[in-house]
């Protein structure tokens, strides 16, 4: 006989949700009928949770911190410091690092994934290597490769052709309409960055031959009009997954001021926009609006020792948004280096182990919180920057709001009216 | 001593005859959201994960 937690939130007229995370089910019963905290359910088997271990059937491989755009609240400050490009060797072993555990372990694939701290398809030389190589190591092993790549959006007619052939996936970044996408993103020489970026996706998408998803950052110029961004989206391009994140206040953002949203605003236009999204049929996501059952979602990302993000110094990063040595949280979230002499990645285990700590579980004051299993205790890299080293058991800066958002995605799903309207 | 009307649950099964209205959050209804992809990151939606 299996037991599961139980949450409870009470809501008008005399009634209350109540909340099952482990089971994914959600039930609406009057306040007289009294529930305990923890509640039988015989048919069910609780999934087991299993640490990591450096297995890593992925990689993010953040190529380079150099950029074509200037973006307002770019995290990395990308195209201000010096310029640093990946070395093939680093990537390599990234890869061969990857392809062993996905034999040893017996898995049909392994997924590269390009990213950057800047535009990844700016060093295309390193890039076309990298494919190759994939492509090799695909052949001798039998292993299919899964390669995809993060862009702004912003590249030639010929690179656009170069990833339809040899990409699965690309995750686009765009911030709704041309207005407010330029007024985030626009070029180094100041001009718009979205006519570029249309023309591309219209390619993309209309080759049928790579995924293409679209990832937002919500700010405060374009946070009131989520819906309408969103709707303008799915209008120019149907069918397209549109993640989105609200933005932080580092890197760039932090040195112009602070646009990133209220996040009590975020959270209700982000009901509101969810709410419009399933009415119209459209596919969008935010970290904190995920229902799965426990134990997968305990921690926020992979940040717990299941991400294996390597940066353009050859530095293992938990967080690709920690993408250099220099970065105030490197010693938090880096947990190994490529060494020249070595010719191979040194894991620093002592790091890895505490990353391990990262998990919804290590903050007392989530413990009775209904959410928390859709916040999972929130971004590692905001609560570090928020709190330095105690940030493993401090609760996230937007508690509250994460809170509002969790219980308007619940009353959403159980078909109740919008409780805070935007 | 318990008000009459209190009703005590324990059971799942119980839950379903005590509530007014449930859902799944796993049903396809809630696709959606419950379909993110691995939840390893929160920058590159569509990943080589997929």
């Amino acid at each position: 006989m299996a037991k599961v937690r139980v949450f409870q939130i009470p809501i008008e007229d005399g009634k209350k949700i109540v909340y099952i995370p482990e089971l994914l089910k959600l039930f609406i019963v009057p306040k007289t009928v009294e529930v305990g905290n923890y509640i039988e359910a015989p048919d069910h088997s609780p999934a087991v949770f299993k640490p990591p271990k450096q297995q890593f059937r992925r990689c993010d491989l953040i190529l380079n911190n150099f950029c074509n755009l200037r973006c307002i609240y770019c995290y990395s400050n990308a195209g201000v410091p010096l310029k640093k490009e990946m070395s093939f060797v680093v990537a390599q072993k990234a890869i061969d690092r990857v392809v062993a555990v996905c034999l040893g372990s017996g898995e049909s694939k392994f997924g590269i994934t390009l990213t950057g701290g800047g535009e990844p398809l700016l060093s295309l030389k390193l890039v076309q290597q990298i494919v190759r190589y994939c492509r090799t190591r695909s052949k001798e092993t039998g292993l299919i490769c899964k390669l995809a790549v993060v862009s702004n959006g912003n590249f030639s007619e010929k690179i656009c052709g170069y990833l339809i052939e040899n990409f699965d996936n690309i995750s686009i970044s765009i911030d709704g309409t041309p207005k407010v996408h330029n007024q985030h993103r626009p070029t180094a020489t100041g001009k718009g960055s979205f006519t570029l970026l249309e023309r591309n996706v219209d390619r993309l998408l209309a080759s049928g031959k790579i995924g293409v998803g679209f990832r937002m950052t919500i700010s405060s110029y374009n946070v009131e009009q989520l819906d309408k961004h969103v709707l303008f989206l799915h209008h120019r391009w149907p069918g397209v997954l549109i993640g989105m994140e609200p933005l932080e206040n580092t890197g760039r953002c932090a040195s112009i001021g602070t646009i990133a949203p209220d996040p009590i605003k975020f959270a209700k236009h982000f009901v509101h926009a969810m709410r419009i999204s399933k009415e119209h049929g459209i596919q969008i996501r935010y970290s904190i609006a995920t229902f799965k059952a426990v134990p997968d979602t305990i921690s926020f990302c992979g940040i717990n020792g299941r991400i294996f993000g390597v940066d353009p110094e050859g530095n293992i990063t938990a967080c690709t948004r920690v993408n250099t040595k220099n970065d105030p949280l490197a010693p938090l979230f880096q947990y190994g280096s490529f060494d020249t002499k070595l010719g191979d990645f040194v894991i620093y285990d002592d790091v890895y182990a505490r990353l391990g700590a990262l998990v919804v579980d290590s903050i007392p004051g989530c413990n009775d919180c209904f959410a928390r299993y859709n916040c999972k205790g929130d971004c590692c890299h905001l609560r570090a920057n928020k709190y330095g080293t105690d940030f493993v058991i401090r609760k996230s800066p937007k508690c509250y709001a994460n809170r509002l958002l969790t219980l308007g995605l619940l009353c959403l799903a159980l078909g109740l009216p919008e409780v805070f309207k935007p | 001593m318990k008000n009459k009307e209190v009703v005590v649950v324990q059971t799942l099964a119980d839950l379903k005859a005590a509530c007014s209205m449930q859902t799944d959050l796993s049903g396809p209804e809630h696709k959606l959201a419950s379909e993110a992809c691995c939840d390893q990151c929160c920058d590159d939606y569509i990943c080589s994960s997929e």
